[in-house]
């Protein structure tokens, strides 16, 4: 008898804790990222393109080398964010992750797309028809197809003509 | 005071193990489960929630942890594939074949990463083979392709995707804008490629 009241607590915390970890760890990766992100030179509000994706190169987990990236770090705790960029002759994406790392919106920047950006906005603030509801920090990622140089060095001079920043 | 100890050490203990059994189930730890297996095609395992908010705990942890950034089924999916085709662990030591036809997406790509989900520490410039690789020069059809995995070029310069540093390998195998029809029914749309091996510098082939 003497050993089941700390049995169920054993149980009790065991799983208490388990909990906290699991939910806790995409929260705490994006955030490591962010900081990664930050310590390279990327700052708020701003696309930058990556350097093209090497072994040397390489920043985060499983990176395709085939892809030209471009990043920007935001944040809509101090008001709605408008993210756009030009479109590309190949394979390209716009995407936006929230600080739990979900894919909360894609764009097609194809040769097709009729993308003309996003406004994204704190879930508290007002509606606004066709805006994204994000709260606090994220991250905007460009995919564009580039499998050699002479593509990426196209794609990344493309990284001037995006948009991220507040809502003007 | 006996029994103060005892829960004192049942919550330590307790909060310890919950703790370490959440980071090897979420992937954190080496030898736990890798990226969802929901999927599985000829061993090439994937997961439909990858990106998506609907993803569960487990799924959630091993992405973040070994696939940060990945983007949802409607705009991509990802497989990974860590056997040959005799189920034998991928691994540098070993030269493979890797073949196969027309893929239900716009673009794909099959890249080789080393244990640590990281491309391979080498410098030969030849990390994967794309749909771009595939297609003829004259009119662009990817129905029938093939290339080597191995640590050294292949003497006849034939397409190769470079194993060295590599260790115990796997492939992701990426569907970009995939079709519809492969999201509603992967295992009758998607034929995977296939992984030959060849042969081996130690053991049998």
């Amino acid at each position: 008898m003497r050993w089941i009241l700390p049995l169920v607590v054993f149980i009790l915390n065991g799983v208490i804790g388990h909990l906290f970890v699991l939910t806790s760890l995409p929260s705490f990766i994006m955030g490591k990222a962010h900081q990664a992100f930050e310590a390279e030179g990327i700052p708020e509000n701003a696309f930058v393109s990556t350097p093209r994706q090497t072994p040397q190169t390489q920043r985060i987990v499983r990176p395709s080398p085939d892809l030209a990236y471009a990043i920007c770090r935001f944040d809509t705790t101090s008001g709605p964010v408008f993210i756009n960029a030009p479109t590309w002759d190949g394979y390209g994406s716009l995407s936006i992750f929230n600080s739990k790392t979900d894919n909360v919106f894609v764009a097609d920047l194809g040769p097709e797309s009729d993308f003309e950006g996003i406004e994204v906005r704190r879930p508290a603030e007002n509606d606004r028809e066709g805006a994204l509801k994000l709260e606090g920090r994220g991250i905007a990622l460009i995919r564009r197809l580039a499998p050699t140089q002479e593509r990426y060095d196209v794609a990344a001079s493309l990284a001037d003509g995006a948009t991220c920043g507040p809502v003007q | 005071m006996q029994v103060v100890i005892r829960l004192i050490v049942a919550v330590i203990f307790g909060a310890n193990f919950g703790a370490l059994t959440a980071l090897w189930f979420g992937g954190m730890i080496s030898g736990g489960p890798s990226i969802g297996k929901a999927v599985n095609i000829d061993n090439w395992q994937s997961d439909w929630s990858i990106g998506s908010e609907s993803a569960n705990p487990y799924v959630r942890a091993r992405v973040a942890r070994n696939g940060l950034l990945g983007l949802r089924k409607e705009e991509a999916v990802y497989f990974l594939k860590t056997v040959d085709e005799d189920g034998e662990p991928l691994s540098e030591a070993c030269t493979y074949r890797v073949s196969g036809g027309a893929l239900p997406a716009g673009w794909w790509s099959i890249t080789l990463y080393d244990s640590e989900s990281r491309l391979p520490m080498n410098e030969d410039a030849h990390l994967s083979f794309d749909k771009t690789k595939a297609q003829q020069p004259n009119d662009g059809n990817d129905s029938t392709w093939a290339f080597q995995i191995s640590a050294t070029a292949p003497e006849d310069g034939s397409a190769w995707v470079s194993s060295r540093a590599g260790g115990a390998f796997d492939l992701t195998l990426r569907l970009y804008q995939p079709d519809q029809t492969l999201l509603d029914d992967p295992a009758v749309t998607l034929t995977p490629p296939s992984i030959e091996r060849l042969s081996c510098d130690t053991g049998a082939s």
